[in-house]
């Protein structure tokens, strides 16, 4: 007996392993909202090694930008010359600051025209697994929990399912587990936008007497009790027609068109508006 | 045991290292998985049951952070731990020459396992088969390839120096 584990340890450790990882999937899989216990200790146990490497990231940027607009200083022995290129990364910091006010501004309009009170996070970091998901700079203390939407200038960006002290996951609206209620802007018709993996969804649900054009810009309905209603959501790519007659229509998340790294995490979901 | 302590270590230091590259240097983070090359690392090296010890590990702590289902990442790479280490105890995997398709082909087998864990569960990877699985194949392979080499060069190195701290006192005695 003891000589057959000897000789099949490696697959036996394989059966206990993938079995382990079966039970947290059973877990993982009915949970809603909440981590499970051991999430929320490797979570608590690591969260300081993915803070710091996008602290270390931060401060990466910040040199290498210092180190970029310093690297011609040989060349500027002239004080002429000093003082061009002084002023040329006084321009460049003017206006990567003036490209930030006006991304913060956006998030500020965003902000006023929404009623639902919200909270500003920026983008700690992004998933490099096929699930859509990016990590934002607050959690619990900065007021977040799970099943909260997440938007930007842009528009709608995904909704928290996970969230520690201080770091909370958000899955994008490209995951194909994701799904948001919505219309085209004219209302001519509606379905649901479900993501599709790396950058681009599709819209389930059209009505085939309804015509869908290339360029449609689709707003939230809210009636997925989640989203506030009106907010940007996706532009139409293409449309196609399905052999069995149904329609294929791709759709291009408004928010992932640009590269935001400030979002608003609205705090209270929407009421739904029926009648007049 | 030594081995599998350095082993977390290093799958720590990736998800780390991860985080800040999906910040500098998103294009890259996202064909690169440093925690799969830590875990191909140990399976060429032939340590079977460390590399899906560490495969374990590093799998679980992408789905705490990065994944929608706790345990699916992990399948993925006890499963890569497994088949590398498995052809890593039969066949000496070293240099670049064995270390570049070892890492490719890890890299297929990971994203191979994850299209099957989901089929199964009923949760569908995003990419099933792209392109995309390719270039992330291409550059673990490059990344991990010139990883590997300057960790084996510090290991040489380490063992140079504590060989000659070793033979200095033998020399003494000798005299």
């Amino acid at each position: 007996m003891l000589e057959f584990v000897i000789q099949k340890k490696a697959a036996l450790m394989l059966g206990v392993l993938l079995a382990a990882m079966g039970f947290l999937m059973s877990r993982s899989i009915h949970r809603t909202g909440s981590a499970t216990p051991l999430e929320a200790a490797v979570g608590r146990a690591t969260a300081p090694l993915v803070q710091g490497g996008s602290r270390a990231a931060g401060s990466v940027s910040r040199r290498w930008s210092s180190f970029s607009e310093l690297r011609g200083s040989a060349d500027r022995a002239r004080a002429l010359q000093a003082e061009v290129e002084t002023l040329r990364a006084d321009k460049r910091r003017f206006e990567r600051e003036r490209a930030e006010n006006a991304r913060l501004l956006r998030l500020v309009d965003l902000k006023a025209s929404l009623p639902e009170s919200t909270i500003a996070a920026r983008i700690a970091a992004a998933s490099p697994l096929e699930d859509r998901t990016i990590l934002l700079d607050r959690g619990r203390a900065g007021g977040l929990r799970a099943g909260l939407p997440v938007v930007t200038a842009a528009g709608v960006l995904g909704k928290t399912i996970e969230v520690t002290e201080s770091l909370a996951k958000v899955l994008l609206v490209t995951d194909p587990a994701s799904g948001v209620a919505v219309a085209q802007q004219d209302g001519h018709y509606a379905g649901m936008m479900v993501g599709r993996g790396r950058r681009s969804c599709q819209l389930l649900y059209v009505p085939t007497d309804r015509l869908a054009v290339a360029g449609d810009l689709l707003v939230t309905t809210g009636l997925d009790d989640l989203f506030p209603p009106g907010l940007p959501a996706g532009r139409v790519l293409s449309v196609r027609r399905a052999p069995d007659g149904s329609m294929e229509v791709d759709v291009r998340p408004e928010a992932l068109a640009q590269d935001d790294s400030e979002v608003l995490v609205v705090l209270s979901a929407p009421a739904l508006r029926l009648g007049p | 045991m030594k081995k599998a302590i350095f082993g977390f270590v290093a799958v720590a230091a990736a998800l780390g290292v991860q985080v800040a590259l999906s910040r500098l240097l998103p294009a890259v983070s996202e064909r690169l998985d440093l925690l799969l090359v830590v875990v191909v690392y140990y399976g060429v090296s032939g340590a079977q049951m460390t590399a899906m010890l560490i495969g374990a590990s590093a799998g679980l702590l992408q789905d705490v952070w990065f994944g929608v289902l706790l345990g699916r990442t992990g399948v993925r790479k006890v499963m890569t731990g497994y088949l590398v280490g498995a052809v890593g105890s039969r066949l000496a995997l070293e240099g670049p020459l064995a270390h570049a398709p070892a890492l490719a082909l890890a890299t297929i087998a990971d994203h191979a396992t994850g299209v099957v864990a989901g089929e199964l569960i009923g949760a569908p990877l995003a990419d099933p088969f792209s392109w995309m699985l390719l270039q992330k194949a291409l550059v673990n392979a490059v990344v991990g390839t010139a990883c590997f080499a300057l960790v084996g060069r510090l290991t040489r190195e380490r063992e140079r120096r504590r060989t000659a701290r070793a033979r200095r006192p033998a020399l003494r005695g000798a005299r």
